[in-house]
C-alpha cells in the first residue's frame, strides 16, 4: 500500500468501527500516549517540550516503533513554550521523576464570580492574566512581551502544521478529528482553570445559581460558536478523519448525578443531539468512573458516540450501552507492570468480546504519561497482535 | 507598563492598543477594491482584535 492508500484504509477502519454498521477489516488501534513517548525515545521531558525538532523525532520514533493506526497526540498537548514566553509557569515538570503536573492555580475566587459573569472577557484580561503572569500583575508587561508570545504561537503553529502534513504523507496516518471549533464546555473551564477542583466543588454547594450563570456565559463565548459551526456543516460523516468531533471532559469526575444533570448534561445533550441529527460521530472521553451517567447515553443512535472509557469496565459498558461504540480497555497497570502474556491475553479478550461484531477501537484506558505506565516491549507485542488479529 | 503609558492590562483599552501595535500574522483580507479605505481599516482592526483576544484566551487557559 502507498501511504495515501494506507491512510484511507486506516481511516475506514475507524469509520467502520465508529459507525457500528460495518465490521472493520480489523480492529483499529489508536495511541493514547502523551508524555510517555518522550521518555520512551530517551529524552528528558524538558528537552522535547522546549524543542520542536526533538519533539518531531519523538513522534516519528513512536510511530516507527509501534505502527499505530492513528495518534491521539503528536506533541502539541502541553504547549509549555507559550506561557513561558510571558514568564508564566502553568506546568511543573520534574525530569528526575519524568512527570508533568498542571499547577492548580484558580483564576477566580468565589466572591469574584459576579465579575466573571458580568463580562468574562474583561475578567480574563484583567484578573485571569494577572493571576497567571507576574508581569501582567505588576503591569510591567509591554508590547514587545506580547510580540514574543505571537512568535511562540507562530512556531507552535508551524510545528503543528508540519506534523499534520508529515503524519499522513510519510506514515499513512489519518487525521483524528474533522476540522471543527473545539467544543469547550463552560463547566470544564470552571473546573480546570477558573475555579479549580476545590473551588468548583465549593461553588456548586454554596452558590449553585452563580455556577449555572457562569456556565451559561462561558458557553456563550466558547460552546455556542462551536455548535453554530457544527450546524452549518454538511450532514453526514467527514470521511477524511477518524471522527467528526472530539469531546473530552474532566469535570464529570467530581459530579454526582444531580450536579451532572443540572450543570453539565443540558449543554452536553444539546451537543450530542446535534451530532446525532447531523449524522456525525464523536469520540467522547470522560475522565474517571462514569457508570452513574451511562443511562443518559442510552438512547443515542448507533454511530453517534464512540465512548473512550477511562476507569469504567469496558465489558460491562458494552452490555449496558449496546448503542455506543467502545474505545480503550487496555489497562495501564497491565501494560506497565504485567507480563507480555498478561498483556496479550487482555488484548485478545478485548478484541474478541468487544470487536468480534465491530464497534470497537483498541486503545489505552488512560493517557500514557509516566515511565511506569507502559513497558515498551509489552506495547510492541500488543500493537503487533492487534494489527494481525482478525476476531 | 508600555513606554507610551497605555496600560495594556486594562480591558478593552489594552485590547485596542495591542491590536494596533502588534505585528500579527493575518491572512490576506480579500476585501473589495472599491471599498473605502476607512471601512477596510476597520475590518482589519476588528480581525486583529479577534486574534489578540483569542491569544489572551489561550494564555489564560494554558
Amino acid at each position: 500500500m502507498t501511504n495515501e492508500e494506507l491512510r484511507a484504509y486506516r481511516t475506514k477502519l475507524f469509520r467502520d468501527a465508529g459507525s457500528m454498521k460495518v465490521k472493520p477489516d480489523r480492529i483499529p488501534n489508536m495511541s493514547f500516549c502523551v508524555t510517555w513517548k518522550i521518555l520512551d525515545a530517551g529524552y528528558k521531558l524538558t528537552e522535547a517540550m522546549n524543542d520542536y525538532t526533538i519533539m518531531e523525532k519523538v513522534v516519528r520514533e513512536h510511530q516507527e516503533k509501534y505502527e499505530f493506526d492513528a495518534l491521539f497526540e503528536h506533541g502539541v498537548r502541553n504547549v509549555i513554550r507559550l506561557p513561558l514566553a510571558l514568564g508564566g509557569l502553568t506546568y511543573n515538570i520534574d525530569d528526575e521523576a519524568g512527570a508533568v503536573s498542571y499547577v492548580d492555580n484558580a483564576l477566580c475566587d468565589l466572591d469574584e464570580l459576579d465579575e466573571l459573569i458580568a463580562d468574562p472577557n474583561k475578567f480574563f484580561w484583567e484578573k485571569g492574566m494577572a493571576k497567571k503572569y507576574p508581569m501582567w500583575a505588576d503591569k510591567t508587561v509591554g508590547v514587545e512581551d506580547m510580540q514574543k508570545v505571537i512568535m511562540e504561537f507562530g512556531a507552535f503553529s508551524q510545528y503543528n502544521m508540519k506534523m499534520l502534513k508529515v503524519l499522513p504523507e510519510e506514515y499513512g496516518l489519518p487525521t483524528n478529528t474533522a476540522p471543527s471549533q473545539p467544543p469547550y464546555q463552560g463547566l470544564d473551564f470552571l473546573f480546570n482553570t477558573i475555579l479549580g477542583i476545590k473551588g468548583l466543588s465549593m461553588a456548586m454547594r454554596r452558590c449553585p445559581d452563580k455556577v449555572e450563570e457562569a456556565v451559561h456565559v462561558l458557553n456563550e463565548l466558547y460552546l455556542t460558536p462551536s455548535l453554530k459551526a457544527l450546524e452549518a456543516m454538511p450532514d453526514g460523516p467527514f470521511m477524511d478523519a477518524c471522527f467528526d468531533y472530539d469531546i473530552t471532559l474532566l469535570c464529570n469526575s467530581i459530579l454526582n448525578n444531580k450536579q451532572f444533570e443540572r450543570f453539565l448534561w443540558p449543554d452536553l445533550k444539546a451537543m450530542l443531539d446535534l451530532l446525532e441529527k447531523k449524522g456525525k460521530t464523536t469520540r467522547l472521553f470522560m475522565e474517571g468512573d462514569n457508570k452513574r451517567f451511562w443511562e443518559y447515553f442510552a438512547d443515542y443512535k448507533p454511530g453517534t458516540i464512540v465512548m473512550h472509557a477511562d476507569q469504567d469496565d469496558v465489558f460491562e459498558l458494552k452490555k449496558a450501552l449496546p448503542n455506543v461504540a467502545i474505545m480503550g480497555g487496555m489497562k495501564l497497570e497491565t501494560l506497565g507492570r504485567g507480563t507480555k502474556e498478561e498483556c496479550l491475553s487482555l488484548t485478545k479478550k478485548l478484541c474478541d468480546e468487544l470487536g468480534s461484531e465491530g464497534g470497537y477501537i483498541f486503545s489505552e484506558n488512560a493517557m500514557v504519561s509516566y515511565k511506569n505506565d507502559c513497558n515498551p516491549e509489552n506495547l510492541k507485542a500488543v500493537c503487533d497482535f492487534v494489527r494481525e488479529y482478525r476476531p | 507598563m508600555d513606554e507610551n503609558k497605555v496600560d495594556i492590562t486594562k480591558y478593552p483599552e489594552g485590547l485596542h492598543y495591542l491590536a494596533q501595535n502588534l505585528m500579527l500574522p493575518l491572512p490576506p483580507a480579500n476585501l473589495p477594491e472599491d471599498m473605502p479605505q476607512e471601512q477596510k481599516d476597520a475590518i482589519i482592526l476588528q480581525q486583529k482584535e479577534y486574534i489578540v483576544n483569542m491569544l489572551v484566551g489561550t494564555l489564560v487557559r494554558q
